[in-house]
């Protein structure tokens, strides 16, 4: 794919004129460091750390008495655990997503969110990865699951698709972490060297690690950057290949799939995009970024979500074209009992957030809406967690055996631990938002200064 | 004492003087002394070793301790002769289980002492071998924590001696009248030495009265049984019975049924069956042909039927609907020609002139003699001596007639709604007792309350339904202080000492011979008294048809009463995994529920759950509906034995209390309404889903008929693993198997398997690890019922396995789907991929930790299973492994049925066979080569070790032109 | 005392008049010359002539070898326990797949960040040319130009008047 110009934007700036080096460095940084609007920082953080708190308990009760407390059952083994684990993970896609793939197509508007997208990525998977730990029956042992020297001489069973996520989800959390790192090195020196007081200066020195900005630095820097680049990007589509095969590998009907894989990416972008919309828009108001993150960066979302809204709504429709087509009775009957079975309420659901609430975004009018567009973001958020219910749940809950089926009913715990995750979640971005620059000052540098070039 | 016995002793002597060392320092003792030092100085010089083993009970009962308490040495174990014994190997002695008063022979499994499974005896043939759900669960009996366990004065703990100081005081006054004001209340029962004791009461006290109650069926007509052979039975029809279920002889008439039903090839069944009943049983489930029909219905078909065998048109007045007609007409000429090798059988709990019926068209078809005899009645139902039933003692309460009142075994104020208006009554009476192995809602109207023993812990003799009589040897001593009835009895009349075993051996003594004591071995070896069986009052002539009532020819609605399938009258209320145990057809748990039809479902507007009022101008009662398929039109079948208030923990303040609305021993309310309350109540059953959705996994095939080929399995793109010498699997034959869940218990028993709860079931979380599949296929208010019993089909593609991270699921060389605890972490992919849903799961920690008796049933064999692992069917690997070391010790390959799975060994019917499929001469391996052989979602390719026989379904005769 | 000086330093405005300073210095033949910027300046590499970064070979080596590692894990581990899982060949490869591609991506981004610590020195938290307070713009909108004391036969002087030649917002002495 060649570098472009959108046409349908040219009106759109990529950065508001009269933005200097000089002021890109200020700006940015001062949210950290002279905390600008701490009112709305402190409500906003109180409220997530008692929502964090909320997750501390269930955690405890759980640990105590054991999954039993949760809502899953034989048949439906599978529960809120999983679906919220497969609805993080999703949502951590948006950030290697926007900061690896997009650099490679070279989409300059990425500059100014892969920063805060990374972030967002990182904590994502922070909470996705409680999940499978505490789902586990004996989660004391979890590290079972992982290859070590054992006196039993024991081995993790390579075939199961659980051990691929282990190593997936661990390494896109550690490759992340890197990305994310050395993408702030040069910021860190930045905060450095403007920060009043020893003690500031003295951390992000540590944290820069003496980073001096020194020729020879940068030319390992611009390689290990675009090498990652290019490792993180299939790693992106690995990763949630891999979750999806959690599904496809069963022979359960409604997961024996061949279409998860690249459906799951798909979703896993999605509802990355939807979450980056749905806390950008009000970020960039609060802490008046609207310079750099422009009306163009917002449209811009806007058109992949919807593009990727449309790759979802195939995979729903090849999920009942293959019902149907195969003429399988066991898959003709989850097809079936997904649209008029008891669980009916949340398909239908998942398609007016998933399929029609996108389609809004066809006007450039509503693109440009703040309200609208976060309105349908968030549609999209609720509707990737319904289509997650939807597939764990309504497959387990009527499969083969007629004698055997069951149904699902979430208990108390099950909705503690999940906005429980969603408050450790929302710290971490208030933590992140109040000491470390939210937006990447080195390659806003850059960009102003090719954009100088460019302007008449 | 001869040889058997002294090995015995020896036996029994070494062992707990080895428990001695260790169990008897004398501050221990102090310690168990107040609650026990008095059972210590009851017994005579000499037999102090009972005392020991007394306080031995009592250390169990303490500390829940898995220690060994065999009782007095003169106990033979069966087969294995003592010396051979080794910690570590159970042995197995033969006994008898009273059941409605009827014995059936079993052999007690006992590890170091504690009893710990219940067997069938082979050579009883009340057993064969095989046992029911009730017998399977007795063993949790024994061990239940809300035992009484000491005498209670007025609910104050007593000493047997304080009782008996008491009962001397009180007794010259009852001399001096000869015994007039002494009332006995008991169960009708089979026992040589009860009824011996009873006469010689009465001989001291002749003025006494004993009176008989049971809330249950007489199984008698008229002073005599019937007793069917099925054997030999061409043509079966059975009214309203369930005899193959729920019957003293149900387990040899499963046997004997199976027997005709197995097919081979393509050919039918040796027999045809019929069935007409308004409350769906599994027996009518087994037929070929069920007619649902309300008890009306059912005389006017009766009365049609015998009419054609006579060779008349059905009457005028009966207009039969087109089903009945057809029904009528196909039995009438199988009747005819199959004549005399038939078989008509009423429910025990039909009226009796439907029982007459039965009785005159076996004898019209010259049955009787052949496949029906006639046998004395075993149990003391019509006992000479017996002074009535329970109406007779309430009217002596009402007039104050009764001075002194014993009610042994018996629960009257629960099961009689007459007697729960006499508690003034009782209270008038100075002298209560009752004796119970509960406090039940008797016991605590009582003035004195004594813990009554087990019946493996005491001596006692029963009689079969044919006559067979049964020594009943106790395994261990009483856990607490209970005594037999027998020895209440005796402590009556006299002061002289004698322990059960003393009875029971004076009753048999009486015979005399020489060689006694060998044969008294032989038969504690044998679990039977030979030349015991009834011998064949001569068969009815030829009898003439009774004319039939119509009960219910007014216009309300029938109520039909019926003894509950796990608890029957409240007597097994506190055994928990009866009440755990899926009822059959409705997979019920916990509670009992008002069956009704459909159709009556859609007339009342109700659905399951919806609380129904029963009314019948007098007395009302209110329970929750179940809309049960297949059950009679205008009709409501309640069961017995629920709304107990003094079961126990695990009885009490369950279900619905049938008892207000019974009529006394009545089975039939033809006259009453129903309406909805508007409430309702939460019923919980394991399954939620009982039609088959077009996916037959149970399989029906029309006689002479073949299965459709399934693909071949042998195709794969996989190399095939190489098999092993042995290679296990099951076949279940679907069409022996009624479905009578003695398998799931004998599993629950086997395997440790916890009860959870009614809330955790209700979640979907039971943990029995075979079930029984129900499904109701056709019309739903005359569907043909279908029973399937699902263990793990052990796949040899397990896709359990595949999934597992951590290799907790594997497959052994011997094709068993293993499942290895210690590595499992619980993420429960493979119940989410296992096809059959056979795993269970420990969601929380079910298994109790702390000292609770009903540790002690726990099979040291098999592991007890931590929260958070997953668990299933082992095909019973620690006895495949027993048989493997057994083998290999003998150097001999495995015997082909030399291993039993704890379910087949349990199946009346013989329907479940596990052996070695990779032996072409093994039977398994035969009936897999069956043409009705098929798998279970074959399709999948997971290639089950488990098979299914499919059931071969007949056609109704078209009515001759 | 005098301290031994590590080089002359320059700071400029904008891109341009850096790169223009940097060439006059190459054709004045000034060798060791270090430079500062607040972003990687692509262009400056054709006129500092570097070697070129092993960064690429350092990463795929590593790669290779963890993902020959874990394949080889994965299957040594099939053999070392045998068991049979479902019927399922011993080295069932395909389901081997995943991991091999995680434990390359992983082995080569750590591999990667490691080299570029290494490489570049760091951590290095005390410089001689974060000595000077106006250094602080570097990581902001500077561009510095630092040719080092030691410069192959150019004394302190030339180092001086080439800087100031290309007209520097400011012109400052390192000292070590």
């Amino acid at each position: 794919m060649k570098r472009h110009e959108p046409t349908t934007a040219d009106s759109l700036e990529m950065v508001a004129p009269g933005q200097t080096m000089e002021s890109v460095s200020r700006e940015i940084s001062a949210i950290p460091l002279s905390a600008p609007h701490m009112r709305f920082w402190w409500i906003g953080f109180s409220v997530s750390f008692l929502a964090m708190m909320v997750l501390l308990g269930s955690l405890a009760w759980i640990l105590t008495k054991g999954v039993g407390v949760w809502g899953i059952n034989i048949p439906i083994a599978w529960g809120f655990a999983i679906i919220n684990f497969v609805w993080w993970i999703g949502i951590g896609h948006a950030g290697t997503f926007i900061s690896a793939i997009l650099l490679l197509l070279h989409q300059e508007w990425r500059t100014s969110i892969n920063r805060f997208t990374e972030a967002m990525t990182l904590f994502a998977v922070a909470c996705a990865g409680i999940y499978p730990l505490i789902h586990l029956g004996r989660p004391q042992f979890f590290y079972w699951l992982l290859p070590y020297p054992d006196t039993m001489g024991l081995w993790p069973q390579f075939r199961s698709p659980l051990v691929w996520d282990v190593f997936a989800v661990s390494t896109y959390a550690t490759v992340s972490l890197l990305f994310w790192y050395v993408g702030l090195l040069p910021d860190l020196a930045t905060m450095r060297d403007r920060a009043e007081g020893l003690a500031r200066r003295r951390i992000y020195g540590l944290l820069s690690l003496g980073w001096r900005g020194d020729g020879g630095h940068w030319h390992h820097y611009r390689k290990l950057y675009i090498v990652l680049a290019g490792l993180a990007a299939p790693l992106v589509v690995s990763v949630h290949s891999i979750v999806g095969m959690d599904f496809a590998i069963a022979i359960l009907p409604g997961w024996h799939s061949a279409i998860f894989p690249p459906y799951f990416v798909a979703g896993a972008i999605f509802s990355g995009f939807s979450m980056v919309l749905t806390l950008i828009i009000p970020l960039r108001s609060v802490y008046r970024l609207e310079g750099m993150i422009t009306a163009r960066h917002l449209d811009l979302m806007a058109k992949v979500m919807m593009a990727m809204g449309w790759i979802v709504a195939y995979g729903y429709f090849s999920e009942f074209f293959t019902a149907w087509r195969s003429g399988d009775i066991f898959d003709r009957y989850v097809a079936l009992n997904r649209v008029v079975g008891p669980y009916a309420p949340y398909f239908w659901a998942l398609m007016a957030c998933n399929i029609a609430a996108p389609q809004f975004l066809w006007s450039r009018r509503i693109r440009q809406n703040l309200v609208a567009l976060w309105a349908v973001a968030f549609c999209v958020n609720v509707g990737m967690w319904i289509e997650r219910f939807v597939i764990v749940i309504t497959s387990l809950h009527r499969d083969f055996m007629p004698s055997a089926w069951g149904m699902y009913h979430a208990t108390f715990w099950d909705y503690s631990t999940f906005f429980g995750t969603l408050g450790l979640f929302a710290s971490l971005l208030f933590l992140f938002i109040r000491f470390l620059p939210m937006i990447s000052m080195t390659e806003m540098r850059a960009l102003v200064v090719a954009k100088q070039k460019e302007r008449p | 004492m001869t040889d058997p016995i002294d090995f015995a002793t020896g036996q029994a002597g070494r062992m707990w003087r080895s428990m001695g060392e260790r169990e008897l320092p004398s501050e221990w003792r102090s310690i168990v002394t107040p609650e026990f030092a008095l059972g210590a100085d009851q017994w005579p010089p000499g037999m102090d070793r009972r005392e020991f083993l007394r306080l031995m009970g009592a250390s169990l009962a303490l500390g829940g301790l898995a220690g060994c308490t065999r009782p007095a040495g003169r106990l033979v174990p069966y087969v294995t002769p003592p010396e051979e014994a080794l910690p570590g190997s159970p042995e197995f002695y033969a006994t008898a289980i009273p059941i409605e008063g009827y014995a059936r022979g079993i052999l007690v499994e006992s590890h170091l002492g504690r009893p710990t499974k219940i067997e069938g005896n082979p050579d009883h043939p009340e057993s064969g071998g095989s046992t029911d759900a009730l017998t399977q669960a007795a063993i949790l009996s024994l061990y239940d924590p809300d035992r009484s366990k000491a005498p209670l004065h007025r609910g104050a703990e007593q000493s047997w001696e304080a009782f008996e100081a008491e009962w001397r005081a009180f007794r010259p006054g009852l001399l001096a009248k000869k015994g007039q004001g002494l009332a006995l209340l008991s169960e009708p029962t089979t026992s040589p030495t009860f009824l011996r004791q009873i006469g010689r009461l009465l001989a001291a006290f002749p003025e006494a009265r004993w009176y008989q109650h049971t809330p249950l069926a007489t199984y008698g007509v008229g002073g005599s049984q019937m007793d069917f052979d099925f054997r030999r039975a061409r043509v079966v029809l059975f009214v309203g019975s369930d005899c193959l279920f729920r019957h003293p002889a149900c387990l040899r008439y499963s046997r004997d049924f199976a027997s005709r039903r197995r097919v081979t090839g393509t050919a039918p069944p040796g027999s045809r069956v019929y069935a007409v009943e308004a409350t769906p049983t599994l027996t009518g489930a087994a037929a070929d042909f069920r007619l649902p029909a309300s008890p009306n219905r059912i005389r006017t078909l009766l009365d049609a039927v015998s009419g054609l065998v006579d060779g008349n048109a059905p009457a005028e007045g009966a207009a039969l609907t087109a089903a009945e007609y057809a029904f009528a007409t196909s039995l009438a000429h199988d009747l005819r020609s199959a004549a005399p090798e038939v078989v008509c059988v009423a429910g025990s709990e039909q009226d009796p002139d439907v029982q007459a019926w039965a009785l005159a068209m076996n004898a019209k078809l010259g049955a009787a003699g052949g496949t029906l005899r006639l046998l004395p009645q075993v149990r003391s139902d019509n006992d000479p001596r017996s002074a009535g039933a329970l109406d007779r003692l309430a009217a002596a309460l009402r007039a104050d007639e009764v001075q002194s009142l014993f009610v042994l075994g018996s629960n009257p104020v629960y099961t009689s709604a007459e007697f729960r208006g006499l508690a003034a009554e009782l209270a008038r009476v100075p002298f209560t007792v009752h004796v119970g192995s509960h406090v039940d809602e008797t016991g605590a109207l009582c003035r004195w309350h004594l813990p009554e023993a087990h019946f493996l812990e005491a001596w006692d003799d029963r009689r079969g339904y044919d006559g067979t009589t049964s020594l009943v040897q106790p395994l261990i001593q009483p856990l607490y202080e209970g005594r037999s009835v027998l020895e209440v009895l005796h402590g009556l009349h006299t002061d002289e000492h004698a322990t059960s075993y003393d009875l029971v051996r004076q009753t048999w003594e009486a015979g005399g011979g020489e060689d006694f004591e060998v044969r008294w071995a032989r038969w504690l070896r044998e679990g039977k008294v030979e030349g015991t069986q009834s011998a064949a009052l001569v068969g009815p002539s030829a009898a003439l048809f009774p004319t039939l009532s119509r009960p219910g020819a007014s216009v309300g609605l029938f109520l039909l009463l019926v003894p509950d399938a796990s608890v029957l009258d409240g007597r097994w209320s506190n055994n928990a995994w009866l009440q755990e145990l899926p009822r059959p057809l409705t997979q019920l748990v916990w509670d009992n529920a008002a069956l009704i039809s459909p159709s009556l479902a859609a007339n009342l507007g109700a659905k399951t759950g919806d609380m129904l009022r029963i009314e019948d101008g007098s007395a009302a009662v209110e329970a929750a509906a179940y809309v049960l398929p297949g059950h009679g039109p205008g009709c409501v079948t309640l069961s017995l034995g629920y709304g107990r208030t003094r079961a126990g923990a695990v009885g009490n303040g369950r279900g619905f209390d049938a008892t207000p609305i019974r009529r006394t021993a009545l089975w039939e309310n033809p006259n009453i309404s129903v309406r909805r309350t508007g409430s309702t109540y939460p019923l919980v059953t394991t399954q939620h889903h009982f039609t088959m959705e077009g996916r037959e996994p149970v399989r029906l095939l029309p006689a002479g008929r073949m299965l459709p080929d399934a693909a071949d399995p042998s195709v794969s793109l996989y190399p095939a693993w190489k098999p092993g010498t042995n290679a296990w699997g099951m076949s279940i034959d679907l069409g022996t198997c009624i479905g009578c869940n003695a398998c799931v218990v004998a599993c629950q028993a086997e395997n440790n398997t916890p009860v959870v709860g009614k809330d955790q079931v209700s979640r979907g979380r039971e943990m029995h690890w075979i079930r029984i599949d129900r499904y109701f296929d056709g019309d739903l208010d005359a569907p043909r019922i279908l029973n399937q019993p699902i263990p793990c089909m052990h796949c040899e593609n397990a896709p359990c396995e595949v999934v597992c991270p951590v290799g907790a699921t594997v497959h052994s060389s011997e094709g068993l789907n293993e499942m290895v605890y210690n590595r499992c972490v619980g993420t429960r992919y493979c119940s989410n991929n296992c096809p059959y849903k056979v795993r269970r799961f420990n969601f929380l920690d079910y298994t109790d930790r702390r000292d609770s008796p009903v540790n002690l049933q726990k099979n040291p064999d098999v592991t007890v299973r931590a929260r958070g692992v997953m668990e299933k069917c082992t095909y019973c690997v620690q006895r495949i492994n027993t048989a493997r070391i057994d083998a290999a010790k003998a150097d001999r390959p495995i015997r082909d049925g030399e291993i039993r799975t704890a379910c087949e060994q349990a199946c009346p019917l013989g329907a479940i066979v596990f052996g070695n499929v990779a032996d072409p001469r093994s039977r398994v391996a035969a009936l897999k080569r069956e043409p009705a052989n098929y798998s279970l979602l074959g399709e999948l390719n997971t290639r089950p070790r488990t098979t299914y026989l499919a059931r071969v379904t007949q056609e109704l005769r078209e009515a001759p032109a | 005392m005098k301290r031994d000086l590590y080089g002359i330093m320059a700071a400029f405005a904008s891109e341009e008049s850096y790169l223009a300073a940097l060439r006059e210095l190459r054709e004045a033949g000034f060798r060791r010359i270090e430079t500062f910027t607040p972003y990687g300046v692509e262009a400056e590499e054709a006129v500092v002539r570097r070697r070129p970064t092993p960064m690429g070979w350092i990463m795929l080596t590593a790669g290779l070898t963890g993902g020959a590692g874990a394949f080889f894990m994965q299957w040594y581990a099939a053999r070392d326990y045998r068991l049979n899982v479902g019927g399922r060949p011993v080295d069932s490869w395909p389901a081997f797949v995943p991991v091999t591609f995680e434990l390359t991506v992983l082995t080569a981004a750590l591999a990667g960040v490691a080299a570029l610590i290494w490489l570049s020195g760091l951590p290095r938290l005390d410089h001689p040319v974060f000595s000077d307070r106006r250094f602080q713009r570097a990581s902001q909108d500077r561009f510095f130009v630092c040719v080092r004391a030691d410069g192959i036969g150019h004394t302190e002087g030339e180092a001086r008047t080439a800087l100031l030649a290309a007209k520097p917002e400011s012109v400052m002495e390192v000292f070590a």
